[in-house]
């Protein structure tokens, strides 16, 4: 076995040494090896590099926060920002769009997003997977706040919240009210601009997942019993606005 | 006192050797050519279904408009596209096209340091203009592989350029090692490393992986599910060993993967769980991706023996061109050369 020498030049004629892996390998030094200050720099863009990686997947806390507001632009323009969360941190039932199309001289037509007879291959019907799920999820974090708001307003809120407090939760619900507005309005938008329909109306679907136990009772997981409507998005028009967008939770 | 002292100086002596040895050894660069190959075919792959429903994903209006994603919360400090700055349905064409022309060169390997600086910058512009929830694992991995494979010599193999070099030095035989090899693979397994924590911690934080049902509920969601795998209701005992196996693999997949002991049991495990993600539950892409990251971690002695070893039995068997019988014979000597190491 030839011993990694310090004069040696790379010489691409020449099969890697036996220490050819990493781990095997001494301490380089000579041709190969890279520079006392060339480490040095790359081993603090290396700690700058890993620190952002984990620091972008590290579940939100107040301390995670303020960290990541000095690594954001670099998260953000490295496209670091992954949180790993795969099917965490519990499989839960798929969401899906339902959406009905209104013409101006023909029958209306009804459509599901994602739909595995349309979207092929299967790496586009995910795409359109992840885009149903992400409505769900805008969807779901107003309507959460949407609650509380009423509860608050109500009284019946075990909250109790300064009347400073009230208005920093009546302006969260408003910000997430518009911004699940502005995904809904954009996918009424695409669907409009795609069929030539005249106005479209969406709906949120939850489909359950059976338990064991069902399926052993002969339930399929395509029982229609399964699909229950969770949010009526309302009904738009090409137009920006929407004719009538009241969400009706 | 002075235990405590040659305690930290001991510490930071061997911390300083451990991080030298680990981050810059040089390596042969055989495992980071192959993980460009694949990497590089899922990116192209990746891009090529895009071209399916291009203008409704990209274009100026579609299903994320920019409206859209401007209401969206949090920073977007940093963000940036070149989408964003294309209104035209021609000119999207046009630059997918390019974009699909560099992915097909990365993968062969022509020019491939400037090919893979662009084939990075294409995957993480066209994650930026979608909103990253209509995204999902996939483009997770895609981005980590593409930005490591940048760093090293991921053409030095299996390339155009290493033909080219070959043809113009009249040389056969395989590179030296290098530290920038090693430094790109480190950079995978270690990111590797952090993806299985922050999954397993997620999955911590529900009840149904260590309650064991969480197989079931992946199992039996007709929207994933791309083989029946209903019988498994039958099996309940089964159903919480495999969930919680899966959970406890993540978890200590950080920990495991670096002993050569556990190492092959790590990765078996790789290929059954991602495997399995891939032909039951209808993300092929995904569970390659992650065995593509995976394969970070297996020696390129080992893949340059396996690679190598195939091809010379293929081209003995009479396929081979002149050419390819002059590149054999260079092939047959250092195999013979690895096989009496």
């Amino acid at each position: 076995m030839k011993k990694m020498t310090t004069a040696r030049k790379p010489d691409s004629s020449r099969r890697p040494p036996a220490a050819s892996n990493a781990e095997d390998s001494p301490l380089p030094t000579g041709a190969q090896a890279w520079s006392g200050r060339k480490r040095f720099v790359v081993s603090v863009l290396v700690l700058l590099h890993l620190s952002a990686v984990i620091i972008a997947a590290t579940p939100p806390s107040d301390l995670a926060q303020d960290v990541s507001m000095a690594f954001r632009p670099y998260i953000n323009a490295a496209d670091l920002s992954h949180g790993y969360r795969f099917f965490a941190p519990d499989p839960g039932p798929s969401h899906l769009v339902r959406y009905r199309l209104e013409y101006e001289n023909k029958p209306a037509e009804e459509g599901t997003l994602p739909n595995l007879n349309v979207h092929w291959p299967r790496l586009l019907y995910h795409r359109y997977f992840m885009l149903s799920e992400h409505l769900f999820d805008q969807y779901r974090i107003w309507h959460e706040e949407a609650e509380l708001q009423k509860e608050i307003q109500e009284g019946h809120s075990e909250l109790e919240l300064s009347p400073a407090e009230q208005t920093v939760e009546a302006n969260a619900t408003t910000r997430d009210e518009s911004m699940y507005r502005a995904m809904a309005q954009s996918y009424a938008d695409e669907l409009l601009r795609r069929t030539g329909a005249k106005r479209v109306s969406l709906k949120l679907i939850v489909h359950a997942i059976p338990t064991p136990n069902d399926v052993l009772h002969g339930r399929r997981l395509d029982d229609k019993s399964s699909y229950r409507a969770i949010g009526d998005l309302g009904t738009f028009t090409a137009t920006p606005l929407a004719l009538s967008s009241e969400a009706k939770p | 006192m002075r235990i405590i002292v040659d305690y930290f100086r001991k510490l930071y002596r061997s911390s300083f050797t451990g991080w030298s040895r680990f981050w810059f050894t040089p390596s042969d660069p055989t495992t980071l050519c192959l993980i460009r190959v694949l990497a590089g075919s899922l990116l192209l792959y990746t891009h090529l279904v895009w071209s399916l429903d291009l203008q409704s994903f990209f274009g100026p209006k579609g299903w994320v408009s920019p409206e859209a994603l401007a209401a969206m919360p949090g920073s977007r400090v940093g963000v940036w596209s070149h989408l964003f700055w294309i209104h035209s349905p021609t000119v999207l064409w046009i630059s997918h096209i390019a974009a699909l022309a560099v992915l097909l060169l990365f993968i062969l390997g022509f020019m491939t340091r400037v090919m893979a600086v662009l084939a990075y910058l294409i995957t993480v512009s066209y994650a930026n203009r979608l909103i990253p929830q209509a995204l999902f694992g996939l483009d997770d991995i895609n981005a980590m592989l593409s930005m490591y494979l940048m760093l090293g010599p991921c053409g030095a193999k299996y390339s155009i350029d290493a033909w080219l070099r070959r043809r113009r030095a009249g040389e056969g035989g395989p590179l030296s090692p290098t530290v920038s090899a090693n430094f790109a693979i480190r950079l995978i397994q270690v990111h590797m490393c952090v993806i299985y924590f922050f999954s397993a911690l997620g999955k911590l934080a529900g009840g149904t992986w260590l309650g064991g049902q969480a197989l079931w509920l992946a199992a039996a969601n007709l929207e994933y599910q791309s083989v029946d795998l209903t019988w498994l209701a039958g099996w309940p005992r089964l159903i919480n060993a495999l969930t919680i196996s899966a959970v406890l693999w993540e978890l200590f997949y950080p920990v495991l993967i670096w002993p050569r002991l556990t190492r092959p049991l790590m990765l078996a495990m790789a290929v059954l769980v991602h495997g399995g993600i891939a032909i039951f539950l209808g993300m092929q892409t995904f569970g390659l991706a992650m065995l593509i990251g995976n394969l970070a971690f297996v020696r390129p002695d080992f893949l340059r023996n396996m690679i190598e070893r195939k091809q010379i039995t293929a081209t003995g068997a009479g396929q081979g061109s002149g050419d390819n019988s002059l590149t054999t014979k260079a092939r047959k000597h250092e195999v013979e050369k690895t096989r009496q190491d």
